[in-house]
């Protein structure tokens, strides 16, 4: 029997309609609603958007934060997101939203509204009476983000040795890859490390992990599924210095000062890389391609007291400028 | 692409509302009765208004706590200043403040809606059965209040604070319907006026923090902005005018009470529909966007993710992305 797996996030709903592996459909709704007929309605209106008939017959699943939402209709499998990401050792998710971060290991919603000026509009007390809002602009959407780039250096990853993937309604409908949402994501990964960065601009993590969760056969699913791969993240405040070499032999040393953001396009190929830094040491890995390639940050990311607003603001201009280079470059 | 629509009005059956005297009193309703509006369920006495005069003030001689006072009577002095009887009523004394306060007078308690007494707590307060339309507002305080509701027809902005003024003498305990937008200024004289609460399209954040900080209830049919009732909403409201109506704050509800067979178009389009309409040329959507957040507009074309929207008041077209919109029918 195929499967209908669906998340219901506070400001969108995604759709995993699943027959295999290699034949499935995503839709995501750009609206989110309590009202109890309403994803009753958004099945029927999927089915039809997706040309997809019967699918109130599809083995249904549901997946909800803080709670699953009750509809007509039994689930076969019904599991709150927290438990989802918990479940998942593939990889250390990391779902995101506008007010809130949950990990495999903790969640937080909004702490710290002093990084945030609400007085600027009415947008912020508009977008909790209607949360899918959009920003108008990126000055809003910066600010937005704000919301929850200051989390706590611990809430998004300390000490993992698998890929970070990046999932939410951040990232959902209407996603433009633009350099603002990587800056984000690069922000959000505070301690000193080195990480493999992967993104789900689909905001399919959610409903993989239901049907892996629902049925055995589909176990490795998460395991196998290509995520886009955005690439090599160096977090390491202060003076970083490195070599990259090439599968053709090519080498290139560089050094990057401290407060800084650096990129290095990669080939999709096997590159050797040596990064030596003072609160590292000396680490080797070999990377490959990456829509950001090799990611330098020696910004002091983990320390609240200069990693805020100001600090922020006043350096976006030219990290957004390295991102969209790199971006546009590819 | 279909989005959704504007919550729209309920009706609810078998609702239950409490009316409760303000002091123990006399309660003369029974179970069983059937009752309108104005049916008297019981009453008790009140002093309406007080007064406090503080520490400081001094009784005239020859008076003391519980003397009684005509309206204009000198009652004592604080300092050099003499210090009128407002009203007609008693000076007592509450811990070191002297207080004084308006005469006892009769409270009716009324029913406010139409239905059937199913309890009855003696000497306090009546349960009745009944129907109402339910309007949701998407944000208001959170305070439980009752009173006579007054619809203003939508007035321009600069008209909202006349129609207040023309409605000044008469306006203490009422629930007001301005119009479209709330303006802090509106909020200001309401609080003076001792209105119980104010209702409308949108308000700045300002002015709600300034209403929730002086305790008068707002409520907010659309959101934060110079935002446009949609017309289903003002259909119901300007057929209520000078009813008494229940505002649940922390249900975000404003409960109209309605005779049994109550037959409204409006109730029947929305109870027919479902939530969520295609997009199309010509559809009647709300934008939630800037610069016309709020704004009542209609489809002109789809293209992606965008919807083009035409402005019939401005002549205008506007792109607004989705999900910024919602369906108004």
């Amino acid at each position: 029997m195929p499967i209908l797996s669906i998340y219901l996030g506070r400001s969108e709903v995604s759709f995993l309609i699943f027959n295999s592996p290699e034949d499935y459909k995503v839709y995501n709704y750009p609206y989110s609603l309590t009202e109890p007929d309403f994803i009753k309605e958004l099945i029927k209106v999927v089915s039809k958007e997706l040309k997809t008939p019967n699918l109130s017959k599809y083995d249904l699943l549901m997946c909800g934060f803080p709670e699953v939402p009750k509809i007509d209709t039994e689930p076969k499998l019904s599991i709150t997101l927290d438990k989802v990401a918990t479940g998942i050792k593939e990889f250390y998710p990391v779902f995101m939203s506008n007010f809130s971060i949950l990990t495999a290991s903790s969640f937080l919603s909004v702490a710290k509204l002093e990084y945030v000026d609400i007085s600027m509009s009415d947008f912020f007390p508009n977008l909790s009476i209607y949360p899918y809002l959009l920003p108008s602009d990126s000055l809003e959407q910066f600010t937005l983000d704000n919301f929850i780039r200051f989390f706590p250096a611990d809430l998004t990853a300390h000490n993992i040795n698998v890929p970070m993937v990046f999932s939410g309604e951040r990232f959902g409908f209407d996603f433009s890859g633009d350099p603002l949402s990587y800056m984000l994501i690069i922000d959000l990964v505070k301690s000193v490390g080195f990480y493999e960065l992967r993104h789900d601009p689909q905001n399919i993590v959610a409903n993989l992990s239901m049907v892996a969760k629902y049925d055995e056969k589909y176990s490795n699913l998460l395991a196998d599924f290509k995520f886009l791969n955005l690439g090599y993240l160096v977090n390491a405040p202060g003076t970083v210095e490195g070599l990259l070499e090439t599968e053709s032999g090519t080498r290139q040393f560089f050094e990057v000062g401290s407060d800084k953001l650096f990129l290095i396009p990669l080939a999709e190929e096997h590159n050797r890389v040596v990064i030596k830094s003072s609160v590292l040491g000396n680490i080797e890995k070999t990377v490959s391609g990456g829509k950001l390639g090799l990611i330098i940050d020696t910004r002091p990311k983990s320390n609240p007291q200069i990693f805020n607003d100001d600090y922020v603001e006043k350096g976006l201009n030219v990290w957004t400028t390295s991102l969209r280079e790199v971006i546009s470059s590819l | 692409m279909y989005i959704p629509t504007v919550a729209k009005p309920k009706q609810k059956n078998d609702v239950l509302i409490e009316r409760a005297l303000p002091t123990v009193g006399n309660v003369t309703a029974k179970v069983g009765d059937n009752v309108e509006p104005f049916t008297r369920l019981g009453m008790s006495k009140i002093s309406y208004e007080k007064t406090v005069l503080g520490e400081d003030f001094k009784p005239v001689k020859h008076k003391r706590e519980g003397s009684y006072f005509y309206q204009e009577e000198k009652i004592g002095s604080i300092g050099f200043s003499k210090v009128l009887a407002p009203y007609n009523g008693y000076l007592v004394k509450e811990g070191k403040d002297y207080v004084f306060k308006q005469e006892e007078r009769d409270y009716w308690l009324l029913s406010g809606a139409w239905g059937e007494v199913t309890g009855v707590v003696k000497d306090i307060s009546v349960l009745i059965r009944t129907q109402n339309v339910d309007l949701s507002f998407v944000a208001c305080t959170r305070q439980n209040i009752q009173g006579e509701l007054i619809v203003f027809p939508n007035p321009t902005e600069i008209l909202v604070k006349e129609y207040l003024e023309n409605f000044s003498k008469n306006i203490n305990g009422k629930i007001i319907y301005v119009g479209n937008y709330l303006s802090s200024e509106v909020v200001e004289r309401a609080i003076d006026l001792k209105a119980a609460g104010l209702i409308a399209g949108g308000a700045d954040r300002s002015t709600f923090t300034y209403a929730k900080e002086n305790a008068i209830f707002i409520g907010l049919f659309v959101g934060f902005g110079h935002c446009q009732v949609p017309s289903n909403l003002f259909e119901v409201l300007k057929n209520v005018s000078n009813r008494f109506v229940f505002v649940q704050g922390g249900n975000k509800l404003l409960r109209i009470p309605v005779p049994e067979k109550f037959g409204s178009d409006v109730l029947k389009q929305s109870s027919s529909q479902g939530i969520l309409r295609e997009v199309k040329k010509g559809l009647n959507v709300l934008v939630l966007q800037k610069p016309y957040f709020g704004v009542k507009a209609e489809v002109d074309r789809v293209s992606g993710n965008s919807i083009f929207v035409r402005f019939p008041e401005k002549d205008e077209i506007l792109e607004v992305k989705i999900p910024n919109v919602l369906s108004l029918e």
